[in-house]
């Protein structure tokens, strides 16, 4: 499983379209969510894993679907690197994650690797993609990162920080939407590389 | 719960509601009334537990679990609050009557009273912290309600900036503190070593100096105060500088106690340079509260100057030594507290009567407004040190301690108390010298101007107030001995003398305060009596011929010129002469002096451009781009996983 969530992850770092970037998250979500729930166990934390999974793998990648549609770009935006020089830098990163990962303690080593070897797997695709839909989809893939640590945790994580957690993705991604709605208005582009000239 | 125990919940819900009820559109007068009554019980049950009765509330915790409390050094200081905050509040009646934004103005000065008896209550780290950031905030947002031209945006921006910045010294030490356990057991800190206690003692005297407004580290405190509406100066002045003292005494002689050597001296230098510094400073100014500014420099260097005696003390093992040390400290805080008060209250009433505080466009006061005249005559006498009100006894009792280190057996010990003694006694004798200058200049002589000429008594508050405080003025310098007792047994070694009017400490004899008063009062009637109904004739000054004008009489410069001419070397004045020639002619000569603030040039200055050049390198690194900020996070994860696996950090 840890494989295919590192595997999405490298396909969203590939990936030009931004329609099919938000499909391969909302399949990293999914596989995730559904590790999450047959670690969860019964009653309450069977229902918290199902709302998590919900909103990880639907309603996230629906608002940056709906965001999508309403951004059309006239062409797609150029990526900054070629894709051999992203897939280097994207296997560069995770393994440096992967093998520098100290103890966190936790059971399952192969979780820990995992585990950071997503989050600075999206950080980096927020470093290697220009359309703002894309650095969104970097955060969401960090993110899936530390999830994953949280259900590799022996007896979970309170039921109040998961969803508190994903109740501030919610919030970081409906807001970076709208900002990439307003870029797109304002610049006729997605490209947060546009952005520069704002600086003072 | 006790008889204490509801009055302070009383005090304490009094004061909010009168603090919250203005934003709910209560008029202003009904809600500094609320205030007040708040205040006055806070104050009289921080006078309750101070004199004897049990300690109210919680005691000091580490965890971030909210908890208010009273013990004696924070009654002291809920009193020595209660006592400025009364007759500011009543002066606030009567100064924001019709006042733009007098509600909201209301409202933020019972804010800032609710940060300032918040920080001497709180018991945990995260109230002290947060009503500590309140205390900063309140009087700032108060300031530019009332102006917000660009002088005093710069002032409140120079204001918020240094006090942050040394603020942080606040957090740190407060934070490591708890983190270690010395809040509520005060043996921990002493455990950890002598780097932690290092840490924690250097935070808190950059963090706490700051707010002090201890030198060097007092640049904000001359720009801020003056700018601030009166009622709020006189808090500011009165107990925000001293609420950063108890942060101050908590540190040094409970949380991080017992405190070394080396930290008794740098407290005793700092203080001496405050005290000489603030009031030399003071003598050059032409703007009258820029003036008293500057007196509150110098009096916490005095206050400042017996916290580092009492620790000194305490290292040699004198403890009796050290209580009455560390009561002259208090006894000098309470003190300047009141005069303070009173006195950034009347210039207060002075710029509303005659627009404003330009020493030399004032003048002759005193005899139309009779009230707010004596009293600022009467807090000038105090805080020069004059006999018998209240800042003779503290000082007195500071010099005492002082003495008595420079006599002590520790050869370095006691080159530092002489130092600090004679500094003190350099001090003493140049405040009397600035305050006959501002009395002189303010109150006595013609009216230099039309407007002051003009100048009519404020109403009943306000001049009531400055009376009040002058009253407790006169009280506090008869009868100091009632309350230096109770401020020694505050001392973490204890330490009692008899309780008694005067002032009677051991060995250096005692200062009969109550009988010089009665004397010096005796003498005046006998001098009066004497008189009888002569009067002084009132002749034409000599002017060596020419017709006196007012361009003649004695200004604020010719008053410090002789001080100036001795310390040039010091001072370093700048002078502009621009001579203006026509056809061979002298047409007119122009003449600009300047005294640059020597902390400014020198310390702040050179730090200012150091910072603003590290910023430009810096902004390199400020790419604009939101990838290249991304990559940066990535850079720094990467590195710093890879130095945990090979073993840099952990």
């Amino acid at each position: 499983m840890i494989a295919a969530l590192v595997g999405l992850g490298f396909g969203v770092m590939l990936v030009r379209r931004r329609s099919l970037a938000t499909l391969l998250v909302s399949v990293q979500a999914l596989v995730l969510g559904v590790g999450a729930l047959t670690l969860a166990g019964e009653g309450s934390g069977l229902a918290v894993a199902g709302v998590i999974l919900l909103v990880r793998a639907l309603a996230l990648p629906a608002i940056l679907a709906i965001s999508t549609r309403r951004t059309r770009e006239p062409a797609l935006v150029a990526p900054p690197r070629s894709a051999l020089v992203r897939l280097l830098v994207a296997t560069f990163v995770g393994l440096v994650a992967a093998l520098a990962v100290p103890s966190l303690g936790l059971a399952d080593r192969a979780a820990e690797s995992g585990a950071l070897a997503l989050l600075c797997l999206g950080i980096a695709i927020v470093a290697m993609r220009r359309p703002a839909i894309l650095q969104v989809l970097g955060i969401i893939v960090a993110e899936n990162g530390v999830y994953l640590l949280a259900v590799s945790v022996p007896g979970g994580i309170p039921a109040v920080v998961e969803l508190g957690v994903v109740f501030d993705l919610v919030l970081v991604v409906t807001v970076a939407a709208a900002f990439s709605e307003k870029i797109h208005e304002a610049l006729g582009s997605g490209d947060t590389d546009l952005l520069r000239g704002l600086r003072d | 719960m006790s008889a204490v125990d509801l009055l302070a919940a009383a005090g304490g819900a009094l004061l909010l509601a009168g603090t919250i009820l203005p934003l709910l559109r209560l008029p202003a007068p009904p809600a500094l009334a609320l205030q007040a009554v708040g205040a006055g019980l806070l104050g009289a049950v921080g006078a309750l537990v101070l004199f004897g009765a049990a300690p109210v509330g919680a005691g000091f915790r580490d965890g971030l679990h909210p908890a208010l409390g009273i013990d004696g050094l924070s009654g002291f200081f809920l009193a020595a609050i209660a006592l400025v905050a009364l007759p500011s509040l009543l002066y606030a009646r009567d100064y924001l009557a019709g006042a733009a934004h007098e509600r909201e103005l209301a409202a933020l000065g019972g804010l800032f009273i609710v940060s300032l008896c918040g920080v001497v209550a709180a018991r945990d780290p995260s109230l002290f912290l947060a009503f500590w950031e309140l205390m900063t905030l309140a009087p700032a947002a108060a300031i530019l309600l009332r102006r917000h031209d660009a002088a005093v945006r710069h002032a409140v921006f120079v204001y918020l900036a240094v006090t942050h910045l040394g603020g942080a010294g606040v957090w740190i030490c407060v934070l490591a503190l708890a983190h270690y356990g010395a809040l509520s057991d005060p043996g921990a800190l002493a455990a950890q070593g002598s780097g932690a206690q290092a840490l924690v003692l250097v935070a808190a005297l950059i963090g706490f100096g700051t707010k002090a407004g201890l030198a060097p580290l007092h640049s904000w405190l001359p720009r801020a105060h003056p700018v601030a509406p009166s009622h709020v100066s006189a808090l500011m002045s009165g107990v925000m500088v001293k609420v950063a003292l108890y942060g101050l005494i908590r540190v040094l002689f409970e949380w991080a106690a017992p405190a070394p050597l080396w930290v008794g001296l740098v407290v005793l230098a700092v203080g001496l340079l405050s005290a000489l510094g603030g009031v030399l400073y003071a003598l050059l100014q032409h703007d009258l509260k820029r003036l008293l500014a500057f007196s509150s420099i110098e009096n916490v260097g005095i206050a400042a100057l017996g916290l580092g005696a009492s620790i000194l003390f305490a290292s040699e093992g004198e403890a009796t030594w050290a209580a009455v040390a560390f009561a002259a400290a208090l006894l000098h805080t309470l003190n300047h507290a009141v005069f303070k008060a009173l006195l950034f209250l009347a210039a207060g009433s002075f710029e509303r009567a005659v627009g404003s505080l330009d020493l030399d466009r004032l003048g002759g006061l005193l005899r139309r407004m009779p009230w707010t005249g004596a009293a600022f005559a009467l807090g000038a006498m105090a805080i020069a040190g004059l006999p018998p009100l209240n800042g003779f006894a503290s000082e007195w009792l500071t010099l005492q301690a002082l003495v008595h280190l420079a006599f002590g057996p520790a050869l370095g010990l006691g080159l530092a108390g002489a130092l600090a003694a004679a500094g003190l006694a350099a001090t003493a004798a140049l405040a009397l010298f600035c305050f006959v200058k501002a009395v002189g200049l303010v109150l006595l002589g013609e009216p230099r101007r039309p407007e002051v000429a003009a100048a009519v008594e404020p109403p009943a508050a306000m001049r009531a107030a400055p009376v009040l405080l002058g009253g407790c003025c006169v009280a506090l310098g008869l009868v100091p001995g009632l309350i230096v007792p109770a401020l020694m047994e505050l001392a973490p070694g204890g330490g009692r003398i008899a309780t008694e009017p005067a002032l009677v400490v051991p060995g250096t004899g005692s200062l009969p305060s109550l009988w010089l008063g009665v004397g010096i009062v005796g003498l005046t009637a006998l001098l009066w009596r004497l008189r009888g109904g002569r009067r002084a004739a009132p002749v034409p000054a000599w002017a060596c011929g020419q017709r006196i004008e007012p361009a003649l009489r004695w200004s604020s410069d010719a008053f410090s010129k002789p001080l100036r001419l001795v310390l040039e070397g010091v001072l370093r004045p700048r002078r502009e002469v621009e001579v203006v020639r026509a056809g061979g002619l002298v047409r007119s000569v122009r003449y600009r002096g300047e005294i640059p603030h020597l902390f400014d040039t020198a310390l702040y200055g050179p730090a200012r451009r150091r910072a603003l050049a590290g910023a430009r390198v810096a902004r390199r690194i400020q790419s604009g781009s939101v990838r290249g900020y991304a990559a940066y996070l990535l850079a720094l994860l990467l590195a710093v996983l890879v130095a945990v696996r090979v073993g840099v950090i952990g």
